[in-house]
């Protein structure tokens, strides 16, 4: 036997036997469940679509609702009323592409108000301090809450910097990032991502799907919250109304700029997940 | 017909040189694997109209390539996209050894090729239909990889077509 066919007699020995039969069998029927759920999505998704224009254009004498999920999220929900009526139904629907506003207030208690108002989502999700070398990087809570245009992820962390200004956000050396778990397989279905490109550039924010790599990047913005944290805001359209699912909050952080090692705290742990939250159910989705 | 058991005869086996096929061609232990428990879930559910073909050997085959290039090519994106995080998660090629090395610094056609039909252990006909061309490309393709193989490494004795 030549060196060629030894190699390949020792790589293909060295692989492992995989999955079971039965593994595989569950494997498949995960994929056609997933399938099955994309379809329903997209089906409610463009009825919702067609409801919306219709009523905007006055074809329905009906002011539409914000439907909410029964289990909006495991928080004390931060959502408004469920059955209140958006204010107009003649005005054109907010757009979701503006930038949040600015926040320069600290933050507000966890009883705060609605996210995309200055606010953190409420914090549900909790992690000791001093798990990692770096304040600049310890995340304290992380949360996750929805209004009626956008959605966001929120951290604090022990010694919050402003991603504008610090070199460390600059030059790579700070990434926030969330993972999705959607069904509750331990294993990321979305992510979604805080990159600042350097100073006086926007950061780059971005929602993607691990499932299916067809569905586009979706882009959101990142705010500072002095003295508190951070926090991701992607419009309703990003993710899936209705969709269940659980949240891992990741950040890596090193001061020291041109050092490529950073420390990392994920919460609530290495492989943890959070209690599961559920996007609402029908959402304005613009 | 049973088409549960007739696949559980089948599997058996054929995931160790799936995986190490794939290997050899995206370098990615991880995206390896995944693609080639995906590619065998796709089999089973279609395992009534895949038992029927010729070799569903190839057809598995070609599911497992296309998704590992689907991946790799997503992969790119985001390394252009985002390339700290994206470098910062690569993996170093694998598999290690002078021979792999040698097999990657094959064209990709020839590298295809060649990891099919040793690797993989298809037939020419499999490796047509997985790379997407005629079996005599592949036999020129294969022929011509032996060669440059062979000029490199003195004892290597592939056989000849």
């Amino acid at each position: 036997m030549n060196r060629f066919h030894a190699a390949v007699s020792e790589l293909v020995a060295s692989m492992d036997d995989g999955p079971t039969v039965q593994e595989v069998h569950r494997r498949g029927q995960r994929r056609q469940r997933r399938r099955i759920l994309t379809r329903v999505v997209v089906v409610c998704v463009a009825a919702a679509a067609a409801v919306g224009v219709a009523a905007s254009y006055g074809h329905s004498s009906a002011e539409p609702q914000i439907a909410v999920s029964p289990t909006t999220s495991s928080t004390t929900s931060p959502l408004p009323s469920t059955t209140s009526p958006l204010p107009s139904t003649t005005s054109p629907l907010p757009s979701t592409t503006s930038p949040l506003p600015s926040t320069t207030s600290p933050l507000p208690s966890t009883t705060s108000p609605l996210p995309g108002t200055g606010s953190m989502p409420v914090m549900t999700v909790h992690d000791s301090v001093g798990d990692v070398p770096y304040p600049q990087g310890d995340i304290t809570d992380a949360g996750f809450s929805q209004d009626a245009t956008n959605f966001s992820f929120g951290v604090t962390v022990v010694q919050p910097l402003d991603p504008a200004t610090d070199p460390a956000w600059h030059n790579g050396n700070a990434v926030l990032g969330f993972s999705l778990d959607a069904n509750n397989d331990g294993v990321e279905d979305w992510y979604a991502l805080a990159l600042p490109q350097g100073p006086n550039q926007a950061a780059k924010v971005g929602l993607r799907s691990w499932a299916n790599p067809h569905v586009p990047t979706c882009w959101g913005t990142l705010a500072s919250i002095p003295g508190a944290g951070y926090r991701l805001t992607f419009p309703n359209r990003c993710l899936p109304g209705g969709m269940r699912f659980r949240l891992h909050a990741q950040m890596d952080f090193n001061p020291k700029v041109g050092t490529y090692k950073t420390a990392t705290d994920q919460v609530p742990g290495v492989n943890a997940w959070s209690a599961p939250f559920t996007t609402l159910a029908d959402p304005l989705t613009t | 017909m049973a088409a549960g058991l007739e696949f559980a005869q089948w599997y058996p086996g054929r995931r160790r040189r799936l995986v190490a096929s794939l290997l050899v061609m995206c370098g990615d232990r991880e995206l390896a694997a995944e693609a080639a428990d995906e590619a065998f879930a796709r089999t089973l559910q279609a395992w009534d109209r895949v038992s029927a073909m010729q070799s569903p050997d190839g057809w598995t085959y070609r599911v497992a390539v296309n998704i590992a290039r689907r991946v790799e090519r997503r992969r790119a994106i985001e390394r252009r996209l985002w390339p700290r995080l994206v470098s910062a998660s690569d993996v170093v090629p694998a598999p290690a050894g002078e021979v792999w090395d040698l097999v990657r610094s094959l064209p990709m056609r020839q590298r295809t090729a060649v990891v099919l039909r040793y690797v993989g252990d298809l037939r020419e006909d499999d490796i047509a239909s997985v790379m997407g061309v005629t079996r005599g490309t592949v036999a020129a393709t294969l022929a011509n990889a032996r060669r440059a193989l062979a000029t490199i490494l003195d004892d290597i004795e592939v056989e000849e077509p």
